[in-house]
């Protein structure tokens, strides 16, 4: 799933209408905000973008600020944040990416610098929901195998076993109720040849001496 | 010689994130920068006034970026200036500079006015 909704933070009209423009050339559907605490509100939607691209300084919640409240949701798929910084802000990146910012572009952004980096981070996010989706199944399929135990006891002769209440149960009966596995009932060539084919023979010969007996 | 108010370069990158059938994005941008433009004059004004060096720099830095994103490149570098006089609130050259960003602003207006007809 490749989503391609970005949310635009930025309370500078102007630089808003550029990144929107910009975002909207490569293809992506932009949500605009000039307010801080509203993008938060936004982000924390059940169906909120999965990519954000945020001014550093704003009035309310900063950039930082809303990364950092980003990482405290309990999100297997996180928004991917890009920070937008002044030019001379060297030192406000690292702030900026300790705070949780995936990646920082400086105002005002080249469209060529911007989009490939958002790019990125759609890849990141389409890999993000791709791991999500591959864990959820997983425990899906997990949930479904109960446990087999680790030791089981065994009759040496007709190879029933005992389960944790006590009672002998057949194998079969045992590993489907503990695995989850159907067996369809065979018989292989050495169990063919002796047990299954001298009854067949059996058979024959019984239903022989009847059409015998009858004649 | 003067030097136009406006980088040509700035505007036609704008120009080419044009897409069929959409308004004009050079004009979209340029339309939000004169309305919102005079409103951050104004509290440039009002926080001279009040010699609110704190108030200063964070309209100042609003301004920046603006101009930054129209390549309004004079008017970028005096914002700039004015911003890090709020900063570091020393603020004995900031009316001459504020002075400064109002004409510029005026002729930032009118070449803007010559491309939005």
């Amino acid at each position: 799933m490749s989503d391609l909704r970005v949310l635009v933070a930025d309370d500078d009209p102007v630089s808003r209408t550029v990144v929107a423009a910009i975002l909207r050339k490569g293809g992506y559907d932009v949500r605009l905000t000039g307010d801080g605490a509203e993008a938060w509100t936004i982000l924390q939607e059940p169906d909120a973008p999965s990519l954000a691209v945020i001014d550093w300084m704003m009035p309310g919640l900063d950039g930082p600020a809303i990364c950092r409240r980003l990482r405290t949701l309990d999100r297997q798929t996180p928004a991917y944040v890009i920070l937008l910084t002044s030019r001379d802000a060297s030192a406000d990146v690292v702030t900026g990416l300790h705070a949780g910012a995936d990646d920082y572009v400086t105002k005002p952004p080249q469209p060529d610098e911007l989009l490939a980096r958002v790019n990125v981070g759609a890849r990141v996010v389409a890999l993000q929901h791709a791991l999500a989706d591959r864990v959820k199944k997983l425990e899906e399929v997990l949930s479904n195998v109960k446990q087999l135990q680790g030791l089981l006891p065994i009759c040496s002769y007709c190879k029933s076993i005992r389960d944790d209440q006590n009672y002998w149960r057949r194998v079969e009966t045992y590993i489907a109720d503990h695995a989850g596995v159907q067996f369809s009932h065979s018989f292989c060539p050495d169990c063919y040849e002796r047990y299954v084919k001298p009854q067949l023979e059996q058979l024959e010969a019984d239903h022989q001496r009847r059409g015998d007996k009858a004649l | 010689m003067t030097t136009r108010a406006l980088d040509g370069s700035v505007l036609e990158r704008l120009r080419q994130l044009n897409r069929e059938g959409q308004p004009d994005v050079v004009r979209e941008v340029l339309g939000v920068f004169l309305t919102d433009a005079p409103r951050r004059l104004a509290a440039i004004d009002d926080a001279l006034r009040n010699t609110n060096a704190r108030s200063l720099q964070r309209e100042a830095h609003a301004l920046t970026g603006a101009a930054a994103s129209i390549g309004a490149t004079v008017l970028h570098d005096r914002c700039r200036a004015l911003e890090e006089m709020g900063r570091s609130a020393s603020l004995d050259g900031a009316p001459d500079v504020v002075r400064q960003i109002h004409s510029e602003f005026d002729r930032v207006r009118d070449e803007i006015s010559g491309l939005l007809p």
